[in-house]
C-alpha cells in the first residue's frame, strides 16, 4: 500500500503553489488547464457560490468588492495594525474590525475572516489533489513568510486545518526554497536565498554540507513584495487618469480591479520589454485610460523597495557574521525576481550572478514537498531551522528577557532563574514574549504563566526558575518553578487559539513581574514606566551593582540619575538637584526611563545613600 | 594454531582459525559467497568440536564467524583458544594439555577453580577456561613489546576501585587473568605476531570518531558500549568498570546499518584507573583503549565497513535511540568529547562532526516513528549536540 502523500504547500499572496512527492518523484499540482500556480483568490458569486483560484480571479473582473485576493496580508492581523490600514486603501474589497479585534472581509452579504478565506482555496486544492494524485492528501507542511509572527503562523495553520489538511510543519518559505535544492555532495556551500514574493520579502543564509541544511540567519518584512510594485504602477495610473479626466478612480472599485490587473501586466511586461502601452477603455464611464509606462519609469518608482530589501540583506548577513564573499550562491525566489532591475541589484549587491535552474514560482512548494517526504521516510534532506523570533519574558522596568533567542536551532530549551524585586511580592507574573524589541509591551504576548502564593520575603531572595522548551513540532513549552513552594506552572503554547494571539503585550499589573538573577543583564535598557515602576527599576540596577546614568522623561520633568556601583548618587532635575529631584522624579505617573551603563564622572554626590528609604 | 573446518551447503571449507573468542572467530579460506548459518568444526588436542556458527561476513581472505551464544560453544571455543596458542616461538608446538574438566556435556559440572586461585566466581566456567597461570598465554608475550604500555604500570597495579555493582564479577577475574601477565614478562611473543612484523602502533594512523555499538567482553562479563573512537589499530571506549592494562579481550563490534557482528581479539593498551564521573548519570566509567591483535593492514580490510558506516544509510530506528542514549550519557562537561573531537580539532571538522551526527540523530529523522518518550531524548540529544557545536565554534 502506497502512503498517503505529504503535501507540500506555498500559500502565497497571489498565487498557491501545491507540491508533493510521490514515488520519489516530485509532482506538482496542476489545475485542469495544466497550470501548477494556482491565484490565491477567493470571490462569491449573487448565488453564493463560492469561487476560488483561476475562475475567482476572472470573476473579480466583474465583481471587484466580493472578491478576495492577498488575503496573507491579512492572516493573522489585528484590526489596528497599521498594515491593515493600508491594505484598506490598496484593495477593492471592504476590510472591517472583526471578534476580538481582528479582521473580517465583507463579501456581499457575507463576511468572510482572512483564514476562512485562505481555507476554502486550500480546500479546493485539496479535493483536486484526488484526480491528480489519486487520493485525497490527510497531511501537509506549509511555508509561511520567515518574518510572520506567532499569531500570523497559527492563523495560517488553522486555515490549512479547517480546509481538512494536518499540519506536520511550518516552513520558512526561503528556508523551504533552500531544501529544493539538491545536497551536492560534502562540500560545504554556503548561499542566500532572495525570496522577493507577491506580498512578502525574505531572506535566508543556509549553510549545506551533505544532506544538512543549516539556516544560519533568516529575516524579512511581511509587507514589501510584488503587490507594492503594483500598487505604485496603479498609483501612478491613477494618477495620469486623474490629471487627464478628473476623475478619482479609487471610488469606482470595478474601475480600480480593472487598473490594477493591467498594472500587474504592465509590470510583467516591462520585465522583457522597455515600452509599455497601457490601454483601457471605458475605465470610468466613457472615460479611457491611456498611457504608456517605461522600463526607468518603473525602475525609479521601484527602487526604493528593492533598496529596502537589501538593507535586510545586510543585516541578515551580519547576524549570521558574513560577508557576501564569503557566500557561494544566490538564489531568487518569488516571481517578482523576473524583474530586471532587481535581478541587477541583488546581483550587483552580493557580487554574483544569480543561481539558475530554479524555477521561482514553484521551489518553496516543492521545498515543503521534500520536507514532507523527509518526515515521510527519514531520508533525504534535513533541515536544522531556527526559531525566526526572540521568545522571552518581561522582566522588572517593562523589558523583555530574551530566553530563546532569534536563529536558535529547533528543538530548543533554555532556562533562567529570576527573582522578586520588591519586598513581601507575592505573585509573579510572567508574560510569554515574542519579538525583538527590548521594551517588553511592545512585543507580541503569547500566554501568561502565573506564580502566585510566593512566600512573602525580601526581594531578591525568591527563585524563581523559568523554561522555555521549544519541541520538534515547533510548540513552545513553558515552565515556571517556584524553588522555595516548588509550586509549577506551565503553560502550552501550540498552534491553537488558546494562546491570546496577536495581542500586543501591553504592561502589566505593577509589582508583579520578575527579574533575573545574576548580573547579566545587558549595558542599556530602557522603557515606558508606570508609577512605582521605576522604583522597581531603581531597585534592580541597585541589586546588580550597576554604574551608570538613568535619564527620565515624565510629561514636562527630564532628569538624570547617577548610579555607582548600584547606589543612587546623583539626582538631577532642570531645576532641582539632589534629594527634592529625585522626590520629584520618583513621583512621576508615568514616562520614559533610559539606562546607560558605563563609568560615571566622579562628582560629588548629591544623594545621601536613598535606598533605605526607597525600599518601603 | 588451530584449524578449522566449516560446513556449509554440504561443502567443507578449511583454514586456520585466528582470533578464536567466546564470540567468534575468524577462519582464514577463500569464500566470499557463503553467508547465513555453518557448522564450524575445532581440531582439538581432545577431538573435534561442532560448534554451530553465523557468518558474518566473507570475503577472499577469510570468514568472520559468530558463535550463536546459547550454546556451549562459548566454552568450547574458549578452551580451544587456550590450547591453541603456542607455548614457545614456534608455531607447531600446538599440543598443550587440554584445559582440566572440559567436556561438552559437562562443562559446568565437573569444572573446578584452580586452587591457586580461590576468588574465582562459581558460575564462571569461561573465565576458569582461562588456562592457568602456569600455561602460556599469548597475552603474557605482548607486555614486552616497546611500543605498548610501559610495563612498570602493570606490576604496579593499583587495586580496582570500588565497584557500584555488587554483582559485578570483573575484580576477581583480573585477578585471574594477571597474574599471569606479570608473572611471565619475558615469554616470547607467538610466531603469528612475529610474522606480521610490528604490532599495531598505538593509536595507529587516523581515528575516525565514531559511534559504534559494541560488546566488550572480557571474559567475565559482557558489556554493551559503543565506541568513542576507532581506528585501523583499536577502538577507546568508556566502560562503567575499570580494566587493567594488559588483559585481554574480545571485541565485539556491531554495524550500527546491518547488523553485522566482528569479533576482534585484543589487549587492552590504555586503561584509565581514575574513573570520570558521568555527568548524567553520576556513575563512574573509565576509559579503556583496546588494540587489536590484528596487524593494521588486516583490520584495515575488516574495520573500513565499520568505519564507513556513518555514511550509509540508517540502521534500525532501535539501534540509533539506543545510541542516542549513550551519547547522552557522555553529558554535557566535554563539547568535543561529545562531537568526538580532538582538542585541536578545526571548526570545519567539528562542524563536520556535528552535521554528521546531526544527519543520524536528528528527531526529524524519526518523526512518527519512535514514541514520545524517545522523541524526547532525540530533541535532547540534539540540544546537546547543537550546544556542544556552538560552544566550540562561537
Amino acid at each position: 500500500m502506497t502512503s498517503k502523500p505529504i503535501l507540500g504547500i506555498d500559500l502565497g499572496t497571489t498565487n498557491t503553489v501545491v507540491a508533493t512527492v510521490q514515488d520519489g518523484r516530485m509532482k506538482l499540482l496542476a489545475d485542469n488547464q495544466g497550470q501548477v500556480l494556482f491565484p490565491s483568490v477567493l470571490t462569491i458569486a449573487d448565488s453564493g457560490q463560492i469561487w476560488t483560484g483561476r475562475q475567482a480571479a476572472a470573476l473579480g473582473a466583474i465583481q471587484p468588492a466580493r472578491t478576495v485576493h492577498a488575503a496573507k496580508r491579512l492572516i493573522g492581523r489585528r484590526w489596528e495594525e497599521q498594515v491593515v490600514q493600508k491594505a484598506r486603501e490598496l484593495y477593492p474589497y471592504t476590510i472591517n474590525q472583526g471578534p476580538e479585534g481582528g479582521v473580517v472581509i465583507e463579501l456581499g452579504e457575507r463576511t468572510m475572516s482572512p483564514e476562512e478565506v485562505s481555507a476554502a482555496i486550500l480546500g479546493d486544492l485539496r479535493e483536486r489533489c484526488e484526480s491528480t494524485l489519486g487520493m485525497v492528501p490527510e497531511e501537509a507542511v506549509v511555508t509561511v513568510p520567515a518574518y510572520f509572527n506567532h499569531a500570523q503562523r497559527e492563523s495560517t495553520q488553522n486555515a490549512v486545518r479547517q480546509a481538512g489538511l494536518k499540519v506536520l510543519r511550518l516552513l520558512n518559505e526561503p528556508t523551504a526554497a533552500a531544501l529544493s535544492l539538491e545536497p551536492t555532495g560534502q562540500e560545504e556551500r554556503l548561499l542566500a536565498v532572495y525570496d522577493f514574493g507577491g506580498g512578502t520579502f525574505d531572506i535566508s543564509i543556509i549553510r549545506i554540507q551533505g544532506s544538512v541544511y543549516e539556516v544560519l540567519a533568516t529575516n524579512g518584512d511581511t509587507f514589501l513584495g510584488g503587490d507594492d510594485i503594483d500598487g505604485l504602477i496603479c498609483d501612478e495610473l491613477a494618477r495620469q487618469f486623474e490629471a487627464q479626466t478628473d476623475v478619482k478612480i479609487r471610488n469606482f472599485p470595478l474601475s480600480w480591479y480593472r487598473l490594477r490587473d493591467a498594472a500587474q501586466k504592465a509590470k510583467i511586461e516591462l520585465s522583457h520589454s522597455s515600452h509599455c502601452a497601457v490601454y483601457l477603455p471605458r475605465l470610468v464611464g466613457d472615460q479611457a485610460l491611456s498611457a504608456e509606462l517605461t522600463v526607468d519609469h518603473l525602475e525609479q518608482m521601484a527602487r526604493p523597495l528593492l533598496e529596502r530589501s537589501l538593507k535586510i540583506c545586510q543585516r541578515t548577513l551580519e547576524q549570521a557574521e558574513l560577508t557576501t564573499d564569503q557566500l557561494h550562491d544566490v538564489v531568487l525566489v518569488g516571481g517578482q525576481t523576473r524583474m530586471p532591475l532587481l535581478r541587477h541589484l541583488v546581483e550587483e549587491f552580493f557580487g554574483m550572478k544569480a543561481a539558475v535552474g530554479i524555477n521561482p514560482d514553484t521551489a518553496v512548494a516543492e521545498g515543503a514537498a521534500r520536507e514532507g517526504a523527509m518526515l515521510r521516510h527519514g531520508q533525504g534532506a534535513l533541515l536544522l531551522d531556527v526559531t525566526p523570533l526572540t521568545l522571552g519574558i518581561n522582566i522588572v522596568g517593562n523589558r523583555l528577557y530574551p530566553l530563546i533567542p532569534r536563529n536558535t536551532k529547533i528543538p530548543a530549551r533554555q532556562e533562567h532563574t529570576f527573582t522578586t524585586h520588591r519586598d513581601a511580592q507575592t505573585t509573579a507574573r510572567m508574560a510569554i514574549l515574542q519579538g525583538d524589541n527590548p521594551v517588553a509591551s511592545e512585543n507580541v504576548r503569547l500566554g501568561e504563566v502565573v506564580l502566585a502564593d510566593l512566600n512573602a520575603g525580601e526581594r531578591f531572595q525568591a527563585r524563581i526558575k523559568v523554561a522555555f522548551e521549544i519541541d520538534s513540532s515547533g510548540i513552545l513549552h513553558v515552565k515556571a518553578i517556584d524553588e522555595d513552594s516548588r509550586q509549577e506552572k506551565e503553560l502550552t503554547i501550540n498552534n491553537s487559539l488558546q494562546a491570546e494571539t496577536g495581542e500586543p503585550a501591553g504592561q502589566l499589573e505593577e509589582g508583579q513581574s520578575v527579574a533575573p538573577t545574576g548580573t547579566d543583564a545587558p549595558p542599556t535598557f530602557s522603557g515606558p514606566f508606570r508609577a512605582t515602576e521605576l522604583v522597581d527599576v531603581l531597585c534592580f540596577l541597585h541589586a546588580n551593582h550597576k554604574t551608570g546614568r538613568i535619564t527620565i522623561r515624565a510629561g514636562e520633568l527630564a532628569g538624570e540619575l547617577v548610579m555607582n556601583e548600584g547606589e543612587l548618587t546623583h539626582a538631577q532635575t532642570g531645576t532641582d538637584s539632589g534629594e527634592l529631584a529625585l522626590q520629584l522624579l520618583l513621583a512621576a505617573e508615568q514616562g520614559e526611563y533610559a539606562f546607560q551603563e558605563g563609568p560615571v564622572p566622579d562628582q560629588e554626590a548629591n544623594l545621601d545613600k536613598p535606598f533605605a528609604s526607597l525600599v518601603k | 594454531m588451530t584449524t578449522g573446518r566449516l560446513l556449509s551447503g554440504g561443502k567443507e571449507y578449511q583454514g586456520q582459525l585466528r582470533d578464536l573468542s567466546p564470540r567468534g572467530a575468524w577462519l582464514e579460506c577463500s569464500a566470499p559467497h557463503l553467508q547465513g548459518r555453518a557448522v564450524l568444526v575445532l581440531e582439538h588436542a581432545q577431538g573435534q568440536f561442532e560448534v554451530p556458527v553465523e557468518i558474518l561476513q566473507a570475503g577472499h581472505e577469510g570468514i568472520a564467524l559468530t558463535f550463536n551464544p546459547l550454546e556451549l560453544s562459548q566454552l568450547e571455543a574458549l578452551a580451544c583458544l587456550g590450547n591453541a596458542q603456542p607455548a614457545s616461538s614456534e608455531p607447531s608446538a600446538v599440543q598443550v594439555e587440554a584445559p582440566r574438566g572440559l567436556r561438552l556435556d559437562s562443562v559446568a559440572d565437573d569444572w573446578e577453580p584452580p586452587a591457586s586461585d580461590p576468588q574465582v566466581h562459581e558460575w564462571a566456567p569461561p573465565s576458569g577456561l582461562v588456562p592457568p597461570p602456569e600455561q602460556e598465554r599469548p597475552v603474557t608475550a605482548w607486555r614486552k613489546l616497546p611500543t605498548l604500555s610501559p610495563p612498570s604500570t602493570l606490576p604496579a597495579k593499583p587495586p580496582p576501585p570500588a565497584r557500584e555493582q555488587s554483582d559485578d564479577p570483573a575484580p576477581t577475574e583480573e585477578a585471574v587473568s594477571n597474574p599471569a601477565v606479570t608473572e611471565e614478562p619475558t615469554r616470547p611473543r607467538p610466531a603469528r605476531l612475529d610474522a606480521s612484523g610490528q604490532p599495531p602502533e598505538r593509536r595507529d594512523g587516523q581515528r575516525f570518531e565514531q559511534s559504534i555499538p559494541i560488546s566488550f567482553d572480557n571474559l567475565t562479563s559482557l558489556i554493551k558500549e559503543f565506541t568513542h573512537n576507532i581506528s585501523f589499530g583499536g577502538i577507546f571506549t568508556y566502560t562503567r568498570q575499570p580494566h587493567q592494562a594488559g588483559q585481554e579481550v574480545a571485541v565485539t563490534l556491531i554495524h550500527p546499518v546491518h547488523g553485522g557482528r566482528l569479533t576482534l581479539l585484543g589487549r587492552v593498551a590504555h586503561a584509565s584507573q581514575a574513573p570520570s564521573a558521568d555527568p548524567v548519570s553520576g556513575q563512574p566509567r573509565y576509559g579503556v583503549g583496546v588494540q587489536f591483535r590484528l596487524p593494521p593492514e588486516e583490520l584495515k580490510g575488516l574495520l573500513s565497513d565499520f568505519i564507513s558506516s556513518h555514511q550509509k544509510p540508517r540502521g534500525p530506528v532501535d539501534e540509533v535511540v539506543q545510541q542516542a542514549r549513550q551519547l547522552l550519557e557522555l553529558g554535557q562537561e566535554s563539547p568535543h568529547h561529545l562531537l568526538g573531537v580532538d582538542e585541536q580539532a578545526s571548526v570545519l571538522d567539528i562542524r563536520r562532526a556535528y552535521f554528521a551526527l546531526v544527519d543520524r540523530f536528528h528527531p526529524d529523522r524519526y518523526w512518527g516513528k519512535v514514541p514520545a518518550a524517545e522523541q524526547k531524548q532525540l530533541d535532547e540529544l540534539f540540544r546537546r549536540l547543537t550546544a556542544a557545536y556552538e560552544t566550540l565554534t562561537s
